[in-house]
């Protein structure tokens, strides 16, 4: 594939996730992962948080697709209290890298910034990110996403309730 | 140090009123949102009792630190080259500075970045950065040196400061907690330690309200509904045994007790709602983990009999130690402090606490328990810190003078305050601990020898 072509193939793809989650399309954001999909938040101030493994290290989310499926359903559950009323959120993407591999398969790196409104607050998610694509058929789909926020704590944010 | 009330001290402080006739049991709200109020728990609660730290695993071996704030006082903890524990002011004796600026670290010296003071890692004063200017006896009386932190006791590895040089030793003060810290410690031969990874959030209320909301074994059903929904759906499609959660929930009442401990400690011990890797099995976790689990409860029974390794790995523990940390032996271990930074705003520090000696898979296990409850991303700690927070509001934005704390009251098995006693969804550990405020603030308590 051009080399352009792959960079609009990519950017599309991950603006039309942002888009999913910042409408609350929860389930559809979902069917974007494969079968062993895992989405990943790793615990702000541990070491090296773009290797280590939450198998070993305390992370904020480290989810199979199973418990994904059940985080969605609780976040669109009225009983989930944090997200009541349901918060709003806005995603930037940007400064996109990757490479590809022969397969087609492609590993992304991005700059995020999430924005999050409860009642009158807002607080923000400065975060990196690092996905693993895998080519299935003619679409892209999400192998991992590993969400890195660039903060020492979340004492300014108090929650992590939403989907980065 | 007293360890019983008398009338004369119920309501020293003016601000909790309890009514034994008719079975009232009340807060001021005042306790939650005055500034006042909260400037006088500095000086009383947080001068006079004793304050978690940290975990000897955390400044494992010589020249390791940590810093942390606690009730807003900058501290240096730190294990010195002969191996000794200390906790310092983290302040430069000469200007003020921090002298160390590193989260955790390991360190001979710290140099203050302002001057170039040096300090050793016992807090002696090396040098002044540049030669000569002072008399040879201007640090005779060792004044300049890192000033520590006036009391610093350990009890089997949690460490805990007090600022007050007088203060009751800390195994007096930790009363009864001592015994419920004892089956947390007593869970490995070779010891707990805090595993990497230390959530660390705010949550804007009061933190008492953590603390009445870490043992609240009544808001379980109505705040946690998605996670025990999560519960169910796990056991079900794992085709695992969805009994005990139904024995916990079909008689709620009798799934678990709470009571005080003494000195406003409490707990509540319930069933245990899930696996634990110490040492409780569930299908879902396949028969490698069976396996490794049934080898950790053989090494239990071996060691403590079957009945308290019985204790251990089918009950859980809820425990507030007063005023402000937090040992919860669920289905994972976490340790969480909440620090006062303002009557309406608490810092948490939570971390999580495995055996040393824990398998991989085991470990794994753990973490993944802990964050889908725990935690400020889990499936529950967010639901609790909406609550609390809608509590701070409805308490600040109201004239309401009162917080009913008298579930229970009726059937309260002890009718010593500090020690109230009864079914796990009820409120006598929250009377204990407020009892014991109560007193500190009034000042009929002090905490002294």
């Amino acid at each position: 594939m051009a080399e352009s072509a792959l960079r609009e193939e990519i950017e599309t793809f991950l603006y039309q996730e942002s888009a999913l989650l910042d409408r609350w399309q929860l389930r559809e954001w979902h069917a974007l992962f494969t079968p062993d999909g895992e989405y990943l938040i790793a615990t702000p101030g541990i070491e090296d948080p773009d290797n280590a493994s939450p198998q070993q290290v305390l992370f904020l989310v480290a989810d199979d697709q199973e418990r994904l499926a059940q985080r969605i359903e609780r976040l669109l559950d009225r009983t989930a209290h944090v997200e009541y009323p349901r918060s709003k959120t806005r995603h930037f993407v940007t400064n996109v890298l990757y490479e590809s591999s022969a397969t087609g398969d492609v590993t992304a790196h991005a700059n995020l910034l999430v924005f999050r409104t409860k009642g009158d607050d807002t607080t923000y998610f400065p975060c990196h990110v690092h996905y693993r694509l895998i080519r299935d058929k003619s679409t892209l789909r999400i192998r991992e996403k590993r969400c890195v926020i660039d903060t020492n704590s979340l004492a300014a944010q108090g929650k992590m309730s939403i989907i980065l | 140090m007293r360890t019983e009330l008398s009338p004369a001290d119920i309501g020293t402080s003016g601000l909790v009123h309890i009514d034994n006739e008719r079975t009232h049991f009340l807060v001021n709200r005042d306790a939650y949102r005055s500034a006042e109020v909260f400037e006088r728990e500095l000086q009383t609660v947080f001068g006079r009792c004793w304050l978690y730290l940290g975990h000897a695993s955390e400044i494992e071996k010589p020249g390791d630190f940590v810093t942390r704030r606690i009730a807003r006082r900058e501290i240096l903890f730190q294990r010195d080259r002969a191996g000794v524990a200390r906790a310092f002011f983290n302040s430069c004796t000469h200007r003020g500075v921090a002298v160390c600026r590193d989260r955790q670290g390991n360190r001979k010296n710290h140099t203050c970045p302002y001057h170039g003071w040096v300090f050793s890692s016992e807090g002696k004063l090396q040098n002044y950065g540049l030669a000569g200017g002072y008399d040879a006896a201007h640090n005779a009386g060792g004044q300049y040196n890192l000033r520590a932190v006036p009391r610093l006791e350990e009890y089997r590895g949690f460490f805990f400061v007090n600022f007050n040089a007088r203060a009751v030793r800390l195994s007096d003060y930790l009363a009864d907690a001592k015994g419920i810290i004892d089956l947390v410690v007593d869970q490995t031969e070779a010891g707990q330690t805090i595993i990497s990874g230390l959530h660390e959030y705010t949550i804007k209320a009061n933190y008492k309200y953590l603390a009445e909301n870490s043992y609240d074994g009544y808001h379980a059903i109505p705040t946690h509904q998605t996670y025990f929904n999560f519960l169910r759906h796990r056991i079900e499609t794992e085709g695992g045994d969805i009994t005990q959660l139904q024995r916990l929930f079909s008689d709620y009442a009798s799934g678990g007790r709470a009571w005080g401990l003494g000195q406003g400690h409490g707990l509540f011990e319930a069933l245990v709602p899930n696996g634990r890797p110490v040492a409780y099995w569930m299908p879902g976790w396949g028969p490698q983990a069976k396996a490794e689990i049934e080898a950790v409860r053989a090494r239990l029974e071996h060691r403590h009999g079957p009945a308290r390794a019985r204790r251990i790995s089918e009950l859980h523990r809820n425990m507030v130690i007063f005023p402000n940390l937090v040992i919860n032996d669920h289905v994972a271990i976490t340790v969480r402090a909440f620090q006062p930074e303002a009557a309406n705003r608490m810092r948490v520090t939570a971390w999580a606490m495995g055996p040393k000696d824990e398998t991989p898979l085991l470990r794994k296990l753990r973490l993944d328990n802990f964050l889908t409850f725990l935690g400020p991303a889990g499936f529950a700690t967010p639901d609790d810190n909406e609550m609390l927070e809608l509590a701070q509001v409805g308490c600040e934005g109201t004239p309401i003078e009162y917080t009913d704390l008298s579930r229970g009251m009726t059937e309260d098995a002890n009718p010593e305050l500090l020690r109230a006693t009864g079914p796990w969804c009820n409120e006598h550990q929250m009377r204990a601990y407020w009892s014991q405020w109560d007193r500190i603030m009034g000042g009929s308590e002090t905490l002294e020898a």
